[in-house]
């Protein structure tokens, strides 16, 4: 269990997030969500360890993340950011960097390292494109690789800054479904969604955020019963059942 | 969470790789020896390959041709595959650690700083000329931690390495120009200094600066896999437990190691670390592991070649190896670079 214990941060001594209290639940999928610059991806970045808080705690299991050791940390959490530089190198090899926390002196992957690799690769279906060059591929396979990766580093908590920004509606909706696949494997997942109806219909949890602070922490249904996400973004949204299982889905308009 | 019990399907991974990897450094290793002979063979005065054994079996001092080959063909030789391997490996951690194809030994200020201690050297303590080379190692390495704490106020991202080399350079440079300046003198020497060579080159002055070059390559070997790891982003690189600030810094530490080295055997021969990595990269691809050899080995076979042309082509004149270098791979990178190869440009 990860958990934020009066978290203030930001960057250069200017606040950012302020007084920010909240867990996860194991084995869920949790979606922040809010206005732009309100503060989500700092709110990430400090939960995933990669930025310091000014002020606050962050245990994970009890233990305050920051006096854990770099690679035991990383054997726990992983985070994929929005923003990434893309390395000119194969599939296979992109994915097997997942496994950097895992390698001893030599650096060099073991056997079941490489079973990790492989099951991750085939888990993804990208068992075609092994050997092509990450920059060869479209932005959709792209994630897929890097979601593979972040599969074979095998952390039970997953932190992704907005994984379907970018993506046609049909890569977006595969992706999605992948991260679905990740909750019932057993892993935690946070992330940062833009799209109100992905989150909303996709998660278990939402965290609203609105000018660095929690305004509701709860389930879609109650996030959305609660209204504040009209007040916040100043618009009106109604929700409906689609396909024969009555899968809701949000739908968001102008006032 | 055991993602061993997730599925059983076979898949196929590219064996080739390993022997195509094995096969270059392998051919590589051949043209060096190849290089190697002719460098010890070819010269003023022509020396066959059993001469060369011949000479070395019997060890005799008073012999002429045995003088030659150690005194003058071993030292220049060394001197050639030594700093030729350096900066080509200084040139590929700097453009992988930063990201950046223009990124060579010189962004990061090590020709600054080594220049600096040079003319300072000229211009005031002209009886310690002699120590040009260690004075020059001395000030590449001071200019690259300067460089490199200016950035880590800012987070010591690659952007800020990049943009403080090039203020701390300029800022070097105008202390050297003032220098030269009041001391017109100094310019002479500093002329020689910036043209770089591998005439005059003693085994003495070669074993300080040849002992941190083979040591230097060595680490940069040995974290090779970090490297790949750090040019996924600083971000990505953190997650998988990659301490970025401490492995930039010991990876700048290692390029100022090898560049400063070689420029105090050879003076400045900055093209051959910009354009050596990149004609490997296009050979081998980016994996540092392997790219690393690959550099060293294009960079010692070029500089001998370069050495070589600049000794026979207008003998018995020299014509300073820096001035070969630029002519022979200027046109050559523009080549590749209309071209448009693949994996030519770092991006």
């Amino acid at each position: 269990m990860i958990k934020l214990h009066n978290i203030t941060a930001g960057y250069n001594r200017v606040e950012i997030i302020k007084n920010i209290n909240m867990d996860f639940e194991e084995g869920s999928i949790t979606s922040i969500i809010g206005k732009n610059g309100c503060g989500k991806t700092t709110l990430l970045r400090t939960a995933s360890n990669l930025l310091k808080p000014f002020r606050g705690e962050i245990t994970i299991g009890g233990r305050d993340i920051s006096r854990i050791p770099n690679k035991e940390l990383a054997k726990k959490v992983s985070f994929l950011p929005q923003l990434r530089t893309v390395p000119n190198i194969t599939v296979h090899n992109l994915v097997m960097h997942g496994r950097y926390p895992y390698l001893g002196f030599s650096r060099t992957p073991q056997k079941r390292d490489k079973e990790i690799v492989k099951k991750a690769i085939e888990h993804m279906e990208l068992d075609n494109l092994i050997n092509k060059n990450v920059h060869e591929l479209s932005g959709g396979q792209r994630q897929k690789v890097y979601l593979a990766m972040i599969l074979a580093q095998d952390t039970d908590i997953i932190f992704l800054d907005e994984p379907t920004t970018y993506l046609d509606i049909n890569h977006q909706l595969e992706i999605l479904e992948v991260i679905k696949n990740l909750k019932h494997m057993g892993k935690t997942i946070i992330m940062v969604l833009h799209d109100l109806n992905s989150a909303l219909s996709s998660s278990d949890r939402i965290c609203l955020m609105d000018k660095g602070e929690m305004v509701i922490h709860d389930t879609p249904q109650a996030v959305f019963d609660s209204r504040e996400i009209d007040r916040i973004f100043r618009i009106s949204s109604s929700q409906v059942s689609t396909g024969d299982e009555g899968t809701r889905q949000y739908i968001f308009y102008l006032k | 969470m055991n993602m061993l019990q997730e599925s059983s399907t076979q898949i196929s991974f590219n064996k080739n790789s390993k022997g195509y990897n094995a096969t270059v450094i392998a051919l590589l290793i051949v043209l060096l020896l190849i290089g190697v002979f002719l460098s010890i063979s070819i010269g003023s005065t022509r020396i066959s390959l059993s001469e060369i054994i011949s000479a070395m079996q019997q060890g005799d001092i008073t012999s002429k041709t045995y003088r030659i080959i150690s005194y003058v063909r071993i030292p220049r030789t060394l001197a050639a595959l030594l700093a030729g391997c350096a900066l080509s490996v200084s040139g590929a951690i700097l453009q992988s650690v930063l990201n950046n194809s223009l990124a060579s030994p010189g962004i990061i200020g090590v020709n600054a700083g080594a220049g600096l201690l040079a003319v300072l050297i000229a211009a005031f303590f002209p009886a310690f000329l002699n120590y040009t080379t260690i004075a020059a190692f001395t000030g590449a390495l001071m200019a690259v931690l300067l460089v490199y704490f200016i950035a880590r106020r800012t987070g010591a991202s690659r952007m800020a390495i990049v943009l403080s080399g090039v203020a701390v350079s300029s800022f070097i440079g105008a202390m050297t120009d003032t220098v030269l300046t009041l001391k017109p003198d100094a310019a002479i020497e500093r002329t020689a200094f910036l043209i770089g060579g591998f005439s005059g080159i003693t085994m003495g002055r070669l074993s300080f600066a040849g002992c941190l070059i083979v040591l230097a390559f060595f680490i940069a070997l040995i974290l090779g896999y970090d490297m790949n790891i750090l040019t996924l982003g600083d971000q990505s690189a953190k997650s998988l437990g990659l301490n970025v600030a401490r492995v930039r810094f010991v990876f700048l530490i290692l390029a100022a190691m090898l560049a400063g080295s070689a420029i105090s055997i050879a003076g400045l021969l900055g093209f051959v670390g910009l354009i050596v990595p990149h004609v490997s990269r296009i050979v081998v691809g980016y994996d540092n592991r392997i790219l690393i050899p690959v550099s060293g080995l294009l960079g010692s076979i070029f500089t001998l070649l370069c050495d070589l042309l600049a000794r026979v082509l207008f003998a018995p004149f020299e014509i300073p190896v820096g001035i070969i270098m630029s002519f022979l791979g200027g046109p050559f990178f523009i080549y590749l670079l209309i071209k448009g190869r693949r994996g030519l440009l770092y991006d």
